[in-house]
């Protein structure tokens, strides 16, 4: 491999008081909650008018909550773990927005960084936060009351996303059962189909081997149709 | 202890980090001051200052800063950039740990 898999130095990790120093007071922080925003609700619209200010905004975003998603101490933290320990204060917003940041733009870096966390996706604690997020997102989703996500793999976890640009990538990373259900009883074929991913549902039933029959779906199929339909595309 | 800082048990001077509203407010009016005080030649700045109180001066202050954030020495100008583009791009507002240890992330590859 080309590069070294670092760990985060924390003395690479700015004050809070040099960043926004840096910022030249465009940036601030919210007194009550410690919240950053920008200065004025007029300078988001003006960055948004300006697209060159910065180059492809999101990928960077991503690459940095993929990387952090690799570093070897979130890896080892426990699968089971429901809260993001308060060592890892990046932990829970990386687990939880790296798949939509990313369908927003695939870079070679970000389909390395992502297919090695996804081969392991199962043993990986960002799979407990998304899913506990997911349930505070869309509580009546009909999730059974299922207190852990277990057996949920990086197919999965693509079709969960719908980053179409890897699925092919990570249905080559290994011999998967395409069938397989997690403990919530979802394939990666209707967790595509629950979030409205219809490019990733017809890239899976391209392979031929996963039965597009499934009891979930039916159940998937019923909440698109119902009012979940666009909370759910929204992923 | 602060009322506004929890964590900082100094007295609140004012260029601390964190900013009651008050001050806030104070900050967007010195950014629309430095952009006046750019203009060398007073019709400019007269012009400059009514442009501003009629509205649609934020956007020149705001180009103007970012020149300025741009322009520092070292570390500081990729940071400033970087940390704006977080903030402005990101799914939700972030809390002030957050953003320190993504910008503290070097990128794979880099």
């Amino acid at each position: 491999m080309p590069w070294e898999w670092r760990d985060l130095d924390p003395e690479n990790v700015p004050a809070l008081r040099t960043v926004l120093a840096s910022c030249l007071g465009l940036v601030t922080v919210e007194g009550s909650s410690s919240t950053v925003r920008l200065v004025h609700f007029t300078l988001q619209e003006y960055i948004s008018s300006n697209p060159t200010l910065f180059r492809s905004p999101h990928s960077a975003i991503v690459e940095v909550c993929l990387t952090y998603l690799n570093f070897g101490f979130v890896r080892d933290l426990s699968p089971t773990l429901r809260w993001a320990p308060s060592t890892t204060p990046l932990l829970e917003y990386a687990s939880v927005h790296w798949g939509r940041h990313t369908r927003r733009g695939v870079t070679e870096n970000i389909k390395i960084l992502a297919l090695r966390l996804l081969d392991r996706f199962d043993e990986h604690i960002s799979v407990q936060l998304l899913y506990y997020y997911d349930r505070r997102q869309f509580s009546d989703l009909g999730f059974g009351g299922v207190q852990e996500l277990t057996g949920f793999t990086g197919l999965h976890g693509v079709a969960f996303f719908g980053i179409e640009e890897i699925v092919e990538a990570v249905l080559d990373m290994r011999e998967w059962d395409g069938n397989a259900a997690d403990s919530t009883g979802n394939t990666a074929l209707t967790w595509a189909a629950r979030k409205g991913h219809d490019g990733v549902v017809k890239r899976l039933l391209g392979r031929g081997d996963i039965n597009p029959d499934q009891p979930a779906l039916n159940m998937a199929g019923h909440h698109s149709r119902g009012r979940l339909g666009t909370d759910m595309s929204g992923w | 202890m602060c009322e506004y800082c929890k964590r900082i048990r100094h007295p609140h001077p004012i260029n601390d980090v964190y900013l009651p509203k008050v001050v806030r407010r104070f900050l967007l009016v010195s950014l629309n001051i430095d952009a006046i005080l750019a203009e060398v030649m007073i019709r400019q700045r007269r012009k400059k200052l009514k442009e501003m109180t009629q509205g649609n001066g934020l956007s020149e202050a705001y180009t103007i800063t970012l020149a300025r954030i741009k322009a520092q020495k070292g570390y500081k100008s990729v940071l400033g950039l970087k940390a704006l583009m977080w903030v402005q791009y990101s799914e939700r507002p972030f809390q002030a740990e957050e953003l320190c240890y993504a910008l503290g992330v070097e990128r794979f590859g880099s």
